[in-house]
């Protein structure tokens, strides 16, 4: 295989290259909808995409949101232009169909965006497809590309815009315009986008007029941002409850993590370019930063870290490629357990998004839940549920990833955490009361782990024991829980 | 010494060694740990199926098993000509065995000396902890430590024409035998570094070979290993183990327990050997099997690595540093007057080593305790589904599937015999809420409460309480709190108890 892959290297064209790239971007990103179509009904994967299905079907139909209805307590509506993006095209066609299709789209349009991006700055064709192979490779693309979620759209947007931004005329102001949109979805995104351009602008000191630009229309932004939502730190943040190393490797079932064949190949490259470490020191100052921002704030920030290290994972390989070995059939042999762990990581990545939820029971509690539970119930789940069950049993919940992230829905979050340890009635019953909570949805998945470790602990132990509560749907692990007493109703 | 009467000598010592090794092994027709019956039962599933059981119906009322099966195929190999119960008393202890050879190898290329590497592979033979832990055991260590040696052995002579490729049948038999193989791949790039330290310089090819190795490695194990790494995280290296538990498996080590377990010549050796080659002289070779020793000492102490498993590692690399100091104590005196001595140091060491090796060993597997197995109770739950005449178990299950409650170390030796569901065993890589799962058993075990026993027997659908002496032990019990008549009466007794579940909640 590594015979055959130098041989097609050597005599690799520009056309040849782009084209197995996409049609590999294209098998990559299309696998994990194929699976599900074929495997769960064709149930749409993810969580976050039933969100921006719900809020752009709303939009649709109301043409400005200000509160989302089914979070209780109503609240406020945090403007995504994607949801924008999104209504726009779904005049023409079906919502459903886009939520599918755009992810898919959106990730071709980075892989031909940053192959183009790169054709600036490295001149070599084989390290530019290497490069972009790893990136195509790479668990975080796949996670990311493969369905719908805000990382989707902004980290096209942000490709989109820094690509216009290396180009020559006035592409920059349309490259600026675009990345102006990035304090829609969080402040340090556009910080790091900033400390991009400001690092590629002070390497290509013509463009400065176009940093003045970009300023001034992220000013702009901004003060729209603040003056409607009066939240400077505004945060999409992404958490998995796992320890560091775990978040790191994607091998270890990290959604935002690095496959630990890439992390070996851009380790073999960053000691490589140390020789030029004066030339390199602006990327390692980027890698640093993302490596900041995702360690403690937000693990998505290991997007940006993905393509510096792709690119010195191209780096690494080629060196390895090149070098001249003492047992030469060692080297074919080592390069080619380096790709095949990288494919390995690859395909563990479609095969893990392909079995994210939401699944054929949990579908099945969802529906019986939107035919047989009163409209304006209140039901408390895990926040990772809450947009399935808004989407499809077409009932509230207290909060939901994307509200947990402001102060408010942090405060109901900390309280609806107490709620799930309390052993005592009455004090279970005083939370209950003041959120006025009618259901309880319980999964294997909230006992096992993600709430609860036993399941005599806390809430549940109360549930199984205590009169006010009845079980009114069970079905494979999943059950439904109705609150008797409430005080306030009484 | 002539080739031939070496040859001779090795051949002497693997006999004698096999020889006192099967003497031991069939005195008793049960083995010395519950892995060996996981085993046993893994071998018959291959010898039926022609693979593995790893989606096991049994083990925890039905689990994923994930493990390395080349040992299983070896012996279900030899078990189509033999019987299972031959193949399984022998084929470990000539793996076991062949570590006398392994060694003699390795001491004589680094030291040069017949006289010595035959008084090490005669140590090897005779080491208290891999003696008596493969002596009577069906154990995957017998056939991964010879081969992860064999690897060190041949890694400095990958250059040497067809032997990469016969490092690399090894390193592959090797990732198939054992996830232990990580040890030797660890201590290839502990290698790697203390050379750089002493600033010795590398062969290309034993850089290659390293890179090489810990790729595969890397690629091997995360294949194999995805669920479970995917499911524990970095907690997979302690293999889900309950912290309840934990203790008896990865424990602090200590000098007079090391002492105990490998012996005191070969420590001291290893100590001698660290200390002149890393504060005196250099040697590249040497290096090597010191980074070994190291690697498996830090992983040890850091509690990364099960104790027992660790030591047997630790015990052999001791030994080849054992060698190495011999090699330096006759060197010392050829500097002296006494250089005429040098065979007679030789026979000194030689005594020395009966005394504080040999012996002590010998007695030890003597007076080691016979393992006994209960066979009248488990064929009393192997006939148990017979006893229920309504086609509804007493805990609600089919009458075919009946569960019986054992502590851990009894969950194998009961599914190997009786072919019934357990609740627990030692394998507890990727059971969900395992912890939850190990109170529950002590629960019942230690519990006062009929009630609680009852609610935590239907939990799990349990018919059987299997109260072992091994339980008595773990559990510090002394019988079944709460068995009477009514709820739990005693349906066979003997060396085992077993209890029968009647009540419900």
């Amino acid at each position: 295989m590594i015979d055959y892959l130098d041989k097609h290297l050597r005599k690799l064209t520009e056309k040849q290259a782009l084209i197995v790239l996409v049609c590999l971007a294209l098998l990559v990103l299309v696998l994990p909808t194929l699976i599900r179509l074929f495997f769960f009904d064709g149930i749409m994967v993810g969580s976050e995409s039933y969100y921006h299905l719900r809020m752009t079907s709303l939009l649709q139909n109301q043409e400005s949101i200000s509160v989302d209805p089914l979070l209780s307590g109503n609240r406020y509506y945090l403007l995504n232009p994607y949801h924008y993006f999104l209504a726009f095209f779904g005049t023409f066609v079906s919502l459903e169909v886009l939520s599918v299709v755009f992810p898919v789209l959106f990730g071709l349009g980075t892989v031909i965006l940053f192959y183009f991006t790169l054709k600036e700055f490295i001149k070599n064709l084989q390290t530019r497809f290497l490069i972009v192979l790893f990136f195509v490779l790479s668990p975080i693309f796949v996670y990311v590309f493969s369905h719908q979620q805000s990382t989707t759209f902004f980290l096209s947007l942000s490709v989109l815009g820094f690509f216009f931004f290396t180009r020559k005329g006035k592409w920059p102001v349309i490259g600026a315009i675009l990345l102006a949109f990035m304090p829609f979805f969080g402040i340090l995104h556009t910080l790091f986008v900033l400390t991009l351009i400001s690092i590629y602008v002070s390497t290509h000191r013509k463009k400065i007029v176009y940093l003045f630009v970009y300023f001034f229309l992220l000013a702009i932004v901004i003060g729209i941002v603040l003056n409607n939502y009066n939240i400077l730190f505004f945060q999409r943040s992404f958490f998995q409850n796992l320890g560091i190393i775990e978040q790191t490797f994607s091998d270890l079932g990290s959604w935002y993590g690095f496959s630990l064949f890439l992390l070996i190949l851009s380790s073999i490259g960053l000691i490589k370019s140390w020789v030029k470490k004066y030339d390199h020191v602006l990327m390692y100052l980027l890698i640093l930063i993302a490596f900041i921002f995702s360690s403690f704030f937000d693990l998505t920030y290991n997007i940006y870290s993905n393509f510096f290290l792709c690119i010195y994972a191209g780096f690494g390989f080629i060196s390895l490629w090149r070098m001249k070995w003492g047992l030469s059939q060692l080297k074919k042999m080592s390069l080619f357990l380096l790709i095949l762990g990288l494919l390995f990581s690859a395909t563990s990545t479609i095969s893990r998004v392909s079995h994210y939820g939401p699944s054929d029971e949990m579908l099945m509690s969802l529906e019986w839940m939107n035919e047989n539970l009163p409209e304006e119930g209140v039901i408390v789940t895990s926040p990772e549920y809450a947009y399935w069950v808004h989407y499809y049993a077409q009932k509230k919940t207290l909060v939901d990833p994307e509200f947990s992230q402001t102060l408010r829905g942090r405060a109901i979050l900390k309280d609806m955490n107490v709620l799930f340890d309390i052993r005592r009635e009455n004090k279970a019953m005083q939370f209950i009361d003041k959120y006025k909570i009618q259901y309880f949805l319980i999964t294997p998945e909230m006992k096992e782990s993600l709430v609860w470790q036993r399941e005599d602990q806390g809430l549940l132990f109360l549930l199984e024991n205590s009169e006010n509560f009845k079980k009114l749907y069970q079905d494979q692990g999943i059950e439904v829980w109705q609150v008797l007493e409430l005080k306030s109703s009484q | 010494m002539e080739k031939k009467r070496v040859m001779w000598f090795l051949i002497a010592i693997f006999l004698i060694s096999l020889g006192i090794r099967l003497y031991f092994a069939f005195q008793t027709p049960f083995f010395d740990n519950d892995q060996s019956y996981f085993n046993l039962r893994q071998i018959q599933t291959i010898m039926e199926t022609g693979f593995p059981a790893y989606d096991d119906g049994l083990s925890f009322g039905g689990r994923y098993l994930i493990f390395l099966p080349l040992f299983h195929y070896i012996l279900a190999a030899f078990s189509l000509i033999f019987s299972l119960d031959l193949v399984a008393k022998i084929l470990p202890n000539l793996f076991a065995s062949s570590i006398i050879f392994i060694v003699y190898l390795i001491v004589q290329q680094v030291t040069k000396n017949k006289e010595i590497a035959l008084l090490c592979s005669f140590v090897s033979a005779f080491i208290p902890i891999y003696f008596l832990n493969t002596m009577n055991a069906v154990t995957v260590n017998s056939l991964s430590l010879p081969l992860s040696f064999l690897i060190l052995y041949l890694f400095p002579r990958v250059k040497e024409g067809k032997l990469l490729y016969l490092f690399i049948i090894v390193f592959i038999l090797s990732l198939l035998s054992s996830a232990i193989t990580i040890i030797v791949v660890l201590s290839l790039v502990v290698y790697y570094f203390l050379t750089k330290i002493e600033k010795v310089n590398l062969e290309r090819e034993e850089i290659e070979v390293t890179v090489f190795s810990l790729l595969l490695m890397l690629w091997f194990y995360f294949l194999v290993f995805k669920r479970a790494l995917l499911a524990h995280g970095l907690g997979f290296i302690w293999q889900n183990i309950p912290t309840e538990i934990i203790s008896r498996y990865f424990y602090q080590i200590s000098i007079p327990q090391v002492i105990y377990h490998v012996g005191l010549l070969p420590i001291l050796g290893a100590v001698f050997v660290a200390y002149v080659f890393l504060f005196k002289s250099k040697s590249k070779q040497i290096y090597l099997y010191l980074s070994f020793t190291i690697t498996v000492l830090i992983l040890l102490w850091i509690k990364l690595l099960k104790f027992d498993t660790g030591l047997l590692y630790l015990s052999i690399g001791c030994v080849i540093l054992f060698g190495i100091a011999c090699k330096q104590i006759l060197n010392y005196f050829e500097k002296t007057h006494l250089q005429g001595y040098k065979k007679l140091v030789l026979v000194g060491i030689f005594f020395l080593v009966l005394l504080t090796l040999t012996f002590p060993t010998l007695f030890l597997a003597l007076n080691q305790e016979k393992v006994e197995v209960d066979l009248g109770a488990l064929g009393f739950l192997e006939d148990v589904s017979g006893n229920v005449d309504e086609g509804i178990g007493v805990s609600g299950n089919d009458v075919d599937r009946i569960v019986i409650l054992a502590s851990p170390v009894d969950g194998h030796i009961i599914t190997y015999y009786t072919g019934k569901e357990t609740i627990v065993d030692s394998n507890f890589l990727l059971i969900p809420d395992i912890a939850e799962r190990i109170t529950d058993v002590r629960t019942i075990f230690v519990g006062q409460s009929k009630v609680i026993a009852t609610k935590l027997m239907e939990k799990y659908g349990a018919d059987y309480i299997y109260l072992s002496p091994g339980a008595l032990e773990t559990y510090e019990i002394d019988n079944l709190p709460y068995g009477d008549e009514e709820c739990f009466p005693l349906v066979y007794t003997g060396q085992v108890k077993i209890y029968e579940k009647r009540c419900s909640s």
